[in-house]
C-alpha cells in the first residue's frame, strides 16, 4: 500500500468516529430521561402550556429520526445552537474562548518538553538507581494527585504565602491594560501593542496553571521516554559510540535521545490534542476563561447547547490531532507498518 | 542474578501461589500499597465509627478552625470537623470508583471476549464502536453522560464506568485473540466442545490476568475522576462529605489562607490512588512472568 493510500484511508477513518460521536451526543441529550425543556424553562415557568410551546419551538415534538436529520443539518452549517447563558451563538463563544485554552495548553506542552525529556533520559540511564527512583516517585505523585488540588495548593503557596504569583483570576490582572484583540493570544497581542507590562503580567498569569496542567502529564512523558531510552541504550550503535570514546553525555542526549524520541513525540501529540479541547479542571481552578471553563459554566447554568457544542468541538479537535500524529509518525519513521 | 536463580530453585514451581506471594511481599512498593489500601478499606467500612464528630453537624462557633487538639484536621466554613468528614466520606468516593470499574468490567469484558473470539464482522463492528467511545476522554464523556442523566454521585460513577468500557474491551480482545490460538483451545475444538463452552471455560478465564491488573489501576483513576466530577458540580451533592466536593468547598478559602479544608481531602485522594497504582504494578509483576527477572 502506498503512503498516499494510507493517508487517505486514515483521513477517511475519522469520519465514522466523528459521526459516531455526534450520534452518541444526540442520543445522550434527546433520548435519555432528563427533560431539556424543563431545564430551559426552569421550575417557575413550567406550566403545561409553556412546556408544550417550548417543545414545539425546540422541535422536540417531531419524531426522533426527523430531529436527528435536523440536528445534523444544523451542525453541517456550523450551527451549534444558541448559548442562552451568555447570549451568543455557541460557535462564536467557542471561537472567542479557544485562544485562551490554546495559549495555556501550549505553554504547558513546552513545560512538559523542557522537564520531561531530561527527566526521562536520566531515569532511563540510572535505571533502578537513586535518580530513577526519585524521578519515579515524583511522577507517581503527579498521576496520583488531583489536578485541581495541585492547582489550589500552588495558589496557596505562591499567591497567599509567598505573594509572588498574581491572583488566580483569569489571563490578565485587573490593573494592567487589556490589548486590542488581534490574535486572541495575549502573549502576542500585548507584544503587538508594545505593552511590556501587560506582556509580563500575561506570562505571570500563565505560569501556575501551566505547571498544574503539565505536572499530571509529565509522568506519562517520562515513563514513555524512559522505556525507550532503556531499549535504545542496549543497541549496537550505542555500544559502538561508547567504543569510539564519545562522551556519556553526548551519547545520551544526542544518540540515544534522538532514536528513542519517536514514541514520546506521539505521546506529546496525543496529550496536546486532549488538552487543546479544554483543560476543564485546571481552567476552573484558575478561572481561566477558556473552553473548559465555558463547559463548566454551561453545566452550572443548565445551558445544554453550550455543553454539547463544547463536547462536539472537543471530539473534533481530539480526533484531528490524533490524525495528525498518526500521519506525521508515518512520515518521520517509514519503518512503521502500514496495516 | 545468582540470587534470583537461587530463589527460582527454591521455588520449583514459579507459577505456584507461594512463589507469587513471595514476589509480591518482596516488592516493597506493592507492600506499601497494600498497607495504604488496608487503611483506606478500613475507612470505607469503619469510617463513621472512627469519626470523632458527626460529619454533618454544623457548629458556627468553631468555623474555620485550623488543625488543633479538638479538631485534628481543623474545621470547614460550617464548623464541621474535617477528620470526621474525610473518614465518613471515604465510602462515597471509593464506592463510586468501585461501581465505575464494575460497570466497565461487566460491559467491557464480554464485549472484548466476544470480539476477540468470534473475530470477523462482529469484531469489526464492536471495535469500531469502542473506537468512537475512545474519542471521548473520560472526563468529557462523563460530562456528556451526566448532562443527560443529571448530576449525582451514582450517575457520575455510571458515566465513568461507561468511559471505561472501551478500555477493558480492547484489552480483553487483544488477549482473547492470542488465547484463541493456544493449543488447549485447539484441543478443545478437536474433542468437539461447543464454541460457547470453549468461550466460557477456556478463553474467558485465560483472559482475566491483565484485567485484574487494569481493574486495580482503574479503581485508582476512578477515585480521581469521581473527585474531579464532584469538584465541577457533576458528582456528589452538598452536603455529602465526598472528597472532591470537599476540595471544591475549600477552594474559596485557599486565597484567604485557610489551607486545611483543601489540603487534607486531597491527601486522602492521593493515598487512595497511590495505593491502587502500587498494588496494580505489583500484581502486574507477579502475574506476568516476563516482567519478573530483569
Amino acid at each position: 500500500m502506498s503512503i498516499w493510500r494510507y493517508f487517505l484511508r486514515r483521513i477517511l477513518s475519522t469520519i465514522p468516529t466523528i459521526f459516531g460521536a455526534l450520534v452518541i451526543m444526540f442520543v445522550l441529550t434527546r433520548v435519555l430521561p432528563g427533560d431539556s425543556v424543563l431545564m430551559v424553562l426552569g421550575p417557575a415557568h413550567s406550566s403545561p402550556e409553556n412546556i408544550e410551546n417550548m417543545r414545539k419551538v425546540m422541535g422536540l415534538d417531531r419524531p426522533i429520526p426527523v430531529q436527528f436529520v435536523r440536528y445534523m443539518g444544523q451542525l453541517l452549517k456550523g450551527d451549534l445552537g444558541f448559548s442562552w447563558h451568555t447570549g451568543h451563538p455557541v460557535s462564536q463563544e467557542l471561537f472567542m474562548r479557544f485562544p485562551a485554552t490554546f495559549e495555556l495548553t501550549t505553554v504547558s506542552l513546552l513545560l512538559m518538553i523542557i522537564f520531561g525529556l531530561p527527566l526521562g533520559v536520566i531515569a532511563g540511564y540510572y535505571r533502578n538507581k537513586t535518580p530513577d527512583n526519585l524521578i519515579n516517585g515524583i511522577t507517581v505523585m503527579g498521576i496520583s494527585m488531583p489536578t485541581f488540588w495541585l492547582g489550589l495548593l500552588l495558589i496557596y503557596i505562591f499567591f497567599y504565602k509567598l505573594g509572588i504569583a498574581p491572583p488566580p483570576m483569569g489571563r490578565l490582572s485587573s490593573d494592567v491594560n487589556v490589548p486590542p484583540t488581534v490574535t486572541g493570544l495575549l502573549l502576542m497581542d500585548t507584544l503587538l501593542n508594545k505593552d511590556i507590562l501587560s506582556f509580563l503580567n500575561a506570562i505571570q498569569q500563565l505560569i501556575l496553571p501551566g505547571i498544574t496542567l503539565a505536572f499530571f502529564n509529565l509522568a506519562i512523558i517520562v515513563r514513555t521516554l524512559k522505556a525507550d531510552i532503556i531499549d535504545t541504550l542496549s543497541e549496537d550503535f550505542i555500544r559502538t559510540a561508547r567504543a569510539m570514546g564519545i562522551s556519556q553525555k553526548r551519547i545520551l542526549f544526542k544518540h540515544a535521545l534522538r532514536n528513542a524520541l519517536l514514541p514520546t513525540i506521539t505521546m506529546l501529540g496525543t496529550i496536546y490534542g486532549s488538552l487543546l479541547g479544554g483543560a476543564v479542571l485546571t481552567e476552573v481552578v484558575f478561572s481561566w476563561p477558556g473552553l473548559g471553563m465555558y463547559a463548566v459554566e454551561s453545566i452550572q447554568w443548565l445551558d445544554y447547547a453550550g455543553l454539547q457544542g463544547f463536547i462536539i468541538f472537543y471530539v473534533f479537535i481530539f480526533t484531528m490531532m490524533n490524525l495528525l500524529v498518526d500521519i506525521s509518525y508515518r512520515v518521520i519513521d517509514p519503518r512503521v507498518q502500514l496495516d | 542474578m545468582r540470587n534470583e536463580m537461587a530463589k527460582n530453585i527454591k521455588y520449583h514451581d514459579t507459577e505456584s501461589l507461594g512463589y507469587k506471594l513471595h514476589l509480591f511481599i518482596k516488592n516493597k512498593l506493592a507492600l506499601v500499597g497494600l498497607i495504604v489500601l488496608i487503611f483506606i478499606f478500613g475507612l470505607v467500612i469503619f469510617g463513621p465509627t472512627f469519626s470523632p464528630y458527626d460529619p454533618l453537624a454544623i457548629d458556627f462557633s468553631v468555623k474555620l478552625t485550623p488543625p488543633s487538639k479538638e479538631h485534628l484536621l481543623g474545621t470547614d466554613n460550617f464548623g464541621r470537623d474535617l477528620m470526621s468528614r474525610i473518614f465518613s466520606g471515604a465510602r462515597y468516593t471509593l464506592l463510586a470508583a468501585f461501581i465505575s470499574v464494575l460497570i466497565g468490567l461487566t460491559i467491557g469484558t464480554p464485549l472484548g471476549v466476544i470480539s476477540g473470539y468470534f473475530g470477523k464482522k462482529t469484531d469489526l463492528i464492536l471495535m469500531r464502536i469502542m473506537d468512537i467511545l475512545l474519542a471521548f476522554p473520560p472526563l468529557i464523556l462523563a460530562m456528556a453522560i451526566v448532562s443527560g442523566l443529571g448530576p449525582s454521585l451514582v450517575n457520575a460513577s455510571i458515566a465513568i464506568g461507561i468511559s471505561y468500557v472501551p478500555h477493558f474491551a480492547r484489552l480483553i480482545r487483544s488477549r482473547a485473540v492470542n488465547v484463541k490460538r493456544m493449543d488447549y483451545v485447539q484441543a478443545a475444538i478437536s474433542i468437539g466442545s461447543s464454541r460457547i463452552r470453549i468461550l466460557f471455560s477456556d478463553v474467558f478465564p485465560n483472559c482475566l490476568t491483565p484485567v485484574i491488573v487494569q481493574a486495580t489501576v482503574y479503581t485508582g483513576y476512578g477515585i480521581l475522576w469521581v473527585a474531579g466530577l464532584s469538584f465541577i458540580g457533576l458528582g456528589a451533592r452538598l452536603p455529602t462529605p465526598e472528597w472532591g466536593l470537599m476540595i471544591a468547598e475549600g477552594r474559596q478559602y485557599i486565597v484567604s489562607g485557610e489551607w486545611w479544608i483543601t489540603l487534607f481531602p486531597g491527601i486522602f485522594i492521593m493515598l487512595g490512588v497511590t495505593g491502587f497504582t502500587l498494588i496494580g504494578d505489583g500484581l502486574r509483576e507477579v502475574l506476568n512472568p516476563k516482567l519478573r527477572v530483569q
